[in-house]
């Protein structure tokens, strides 16, 4: 294993990647109609209403825990009008770009407990949030294309 | 992340090599769950069946690696056409896998920076393409396993514990107390 020293992407470069797959992920949010939102999934999963609840509940507060230990989130998965969830989504956005560059450098290498039970560098944990979303999102472009409607290409996150 | 230095690029690769294993093990787990014969479902007219769909994460996932160890991506099928049924598109994923890895973890700093075109649409760093390779995965296998309830399948754990898992765990705890 060569030096931890030698970082491939910089904090800043690991924000601007995060947020071009929230864009994608908030256009998948927006493609729902808003009667569907909480109500459809294939197979009995959690809706699209849900699995967003979930990503706006582990972004904001990974940050902030990492910033100060403050570890609280919500888990209240109650069904939102559309406009409300990209509310919060947006409103998301802007907190992360404030919140992440108050993370100190070094921070990204500590080890640390999120939520009281993800044990993991830093860098580990904000990288498994990302991979959270996109996995998730991935479940919400199924239930699109069960509902017939064509899905944001995932590609693109502009 | 233009202006790689090969230093960083074996960081870079060594970084990704232990979530490529840990991810490709949940992707077999996930391709291991559809049964043989589920292969032609699909959600709505317009999804891919299940199997198109794990052939597509099998051969993408590994053509991303070996992008990464030939220095260019190519477009030539890599998956074998008699390679059908859902458990054997699993094992040749699994096993194309493991030896890309260990293929992978050989390449030197200069080969890993060397600039790769992606179908003309941009070019990077030859190591950068585990990381597109890996959301690309994460995405197709999230949508797979939001086939699989539908298909009368148990999903397993993938960020946590899944539903299914936990009801297994349940009952495994019952049946024993």
């Amino acid at each position: 294993m060569s030096s931890v020293s030698t970082p491939f992407i910089t904090p800043d470069g690991l924000l601007t990647h995060w947020q071009g797959h929230r864009r994608v992920t908030r256009r998948v949010i927006d493609a729902f109609p808003d009667d569907k939102l909480f109500t459809f999934s294939v197979g009995g999963m959690r809706t699209f209403g849900e699995l967003s609840l979930e990503m706006l509940t582990m972004g904001v507060p990974m940050v902030q825990g990492a910033i100060n230990g403050d570890w609280a989130t919500s888990m209240n998965r109650d069904p939102h009008p559309k406009q409300e969830i990209l509310r919060m989504w947006d409103e998301s956005t802007a907190t992360l770009n404030t919140l992440f560059p108050q993370i100190p450098a070094d921070r990204f290498l500590t080890s640390m407990t999120a939520f009281g039970q993800y044990t993991a560098p830093l860098h580990d944990l904000i990288l498994y949030v990302i991979d959270n979303e996109i996995h998730h999102r991935g479940q919400g472009y199924v239930y699109l294309r069960a509902l017939g409607i064509e899905p944001p290409p995932f590609y693109d996150r502009s | 992340m233009s202006g790689m230095t090969p230093e960083q690029a074996v960081w870079m690769r060594d970084f990704y090599l232990r979530p490529l294993k840990l991810e490709s093990d949940t992707t077999f787990k996930v391709m291991s769950a559809v049964p043989d014969s589920a292969g032609d479902y699909k959600p709505d007219t317009n999804s891919r069946t299940a199997l198109d769909l794990l052939r597509h994460i099998a051969a993408a996932d590994n053509r991303f690696i070996e992008t990464v160890i030939n220095g260019e991506f190519s477009t030539q099928s890599i998956i074998p056409d008699a390679v059908q049924s859902p458990a054997d598109v699993a094992a040749w994923y699994e096993a194309r896998h493991a030896a890309n890895r260990e293929a992978l973890a050989k390449v030197p700093g200069p080969a890993l920076i060397k600039p790769v075109d992606f179908r003309g649409m941009f070019t990077w760093p030859a190591v950068q393409f585990l990381q597109l390779g890996l959301h690309h995965t994460i995405h197709h296998r999230g949508q797979l396993s939001a086939y699989l309830r539908a298909m009368g399948a148990k999903v397993p754990s993938i960020y946590g514990e899944s539903w299914d898992a936990t009801q297994a765990r349940l009952a495994a705890q019952g049946a024993t107390t």
